[in-house]
């Protein structure tokens, strides 16, 4: 009787044991597959698609664009593509972007003189100069020389030229969507207006108001002058 | 994420076989299967009040979770278990939130996502087993199905940062706080056994479907729920496991 019931014990505890086991096995290995890791696009940015103005349904290519946000220490060398995307600024209602582009009809020379500054036999730097005042380069960007005061120049073949240069005003309202703790906000934007400082650049026409993190989303055509 | 499921699945699998086997051959005996009969055959035998120690063990690995789950089974005929589940869980998945450090394992601190509320489950499993019912307890082995839904649970996020890498500076976001609704179904395969009178021990996976997942929007503010108490991550939840220990009363 004693027996049995000892066996019975043990065959259940047996079981018992086979069931922790398998437990803890699982339950080792499910915490493993949590994703703490961001798997969303969390950049949502304007895309600008170029046409010629002369015939609006041809698109076409600038060779030479530099763009930089006005606050941002970064320029985007973006020339070659008849696409760009430029990201908004999600701290504002406004982003404003220094525009470089060489222009259709050719680049005026500038009369940008060089200088060489020795220090003993070594070579300690090269002085740019505008009308005899000092130029303070920042970077080269391909052919693009970016000096203080966001002056930007192309070098080509041996001589400066002034490229075309606008500043392109964005506005747009802001909207903050919550995807997910391990992501945080996505910042979308709803585009209001678009423009050009001057009409040096081109005509603008906005195509799709919304700017999201969708993949390939096109917002706004840029009809290039002379193009 | 395919490549880890279709991992746990097979380790899940072969668990689960493993157990059917290790059951079966430790329960199976000729004379007491000669003995199995349609006589007395019962339409309630008892009812099963589980508790789920997954939830135990998880609340001990995860120190940004806090969960608990209980359920209450009908033993209908050895066959038919009508089911309804009742749990809490509160959840900070905001310790994951890596979005904005370069150096990857860093995680950012000061942010807070919140998430807690009750959940109810209701459903039925099906015993596969040959059924012995003579006995009022015998081991099963089950599949089934849970509707479940987790009604205007809390959620409360903060201290979260607009983000760009191109442009200077962060705008700390207003906090966000609100209510909000999740359902989905459930599949389970299982198996439960007693292991001493009426206590048991059961183990079964989950498959879990979202049917509707409520986003709220507030001004200038979208609120998409990752998180949602008796499901678990959003993306990462498809899977789950449960681990029972139950008593059957007569």
């Amino acid at each position: 009787m004693r027996y049995g019931l000892l066996k019975t014990m043990g065959v259940s505890l047996v079981r018992g044991w086979l069931f922790i086991i398998h437990a803890l096995v699982l339950t080792l290995v499910c915490p493993s597959c949590n994703n703490d890791h961001c798997d969303e696009s969390m950049y949502a940015p304007l895309g600008l698609s170029f046409y010629s103005e002369l015939d609006t349904s041809v698109q076409v290519t600038p060779p030479y664009l530099l763009v930089k946000g006005v606050g941002s220490d970064s320029l985007m060398s973006l020339g070659g593509a008849q696409r760009i995307y430029i990201p908004l600024n999600p701290n504002l209602n406004e982003s404003r972007f220094l525009w470089v582009m060489e222009p259709a009809d050719g680049a005026a020379p500038v009369d940008i003189s060089t200088d060489t500054v020795w220090s003993g036999q070594k070579l300690e730097r090269v002085r740019y100069l505008l009308d005899g005042r000092d130029l303070v380069l920042h970077k080269i960007v391909g052919d693009a020389y970016v000096f203080g005061g966001d002056s930007v120049y192309f070098y080509q073949k041996g001589f400066f030229y002034e490229p075309c240069q606008d500043t392109l005003n964005v506005s747009y309202d802001l909207h903050q969507e919550f995807l997910s703790g391990e992501c945080g906000y996505l910042t979308t934007f709803y585009l209001k207006s678009l423009r050009f400082s001057s009409d040096k650049v081109g005509e603008i026409m906005i195509t799709n108001r919304s700017v999201t993190n969708k993949y390939n989303e096109r917002h706004v055509n840029i009809y290039l002058e002379n193009y | 994420m395919k490549g880890m499921s279709t991992y746990i699945w097979r380790i899940t699998s072969l668990s689960l076989l493993l157990s059917f086997f290790s059951y079966s051959a430790l329960a199976t005996n000729p004379k007491e299967e000669k003995e199995q009969s349609e006589n007395g055959k019962k339409t309630l035998y008892g009812i099963y009040v589980d508790y789920d120690l997954g939830d135990l063990l998880l609340n001990a690995i995860e120190s940004q979770r806090f969960g608990m789950n209980a359920s209450v089974e009908l033993d209908l005929m050895h066959f038919i278990y009508p089911a309804f589940e009742v749990g809490f869980e509160s959840y900070d998945s905001a310790p994951d939130y890596s979005y904005n450090n370069t150096s990857g394992d860093e995680k950012s601190s000061g942010v807070k996502y919140d998430v807690d509320g009750m959940y109810y489950k209701v459903g039925a499993n099906l015993n596969l087993l040959a059924k012995d019912y003579s006995k009022p307890l015998t081991p099963y082995a089950y599949v089934g199905a849970r509707y479940a839904i987790a009604p205007n649970y809390k959620y409360e996020i903060s201290g979260f940062s607009t983000n760009s890498s191109y442009w200077p500076g962060q705008e700390l976001l207003e906090r966000q706080k609100g209510n909000t609704t999740a359902q989905w179904a459930e599949f389970i395969a299982g198996v439960s056994t007693p292991i001493y009178k009426g206590l048991c021990l059961g183990v079964e996976i989950r498959f879990k479907q979202f049917l509707y997942i409520e986003s709220v929007d507030e001004g200038d503010f979208t609120i998409h729920q990752s998180y949602v108490p008796g499901y678990g991550d959003k993306d990462d939840g498809l899977w789950s496991f449960r681990y029972t220990i139950s008593y059957f009363f007569r």
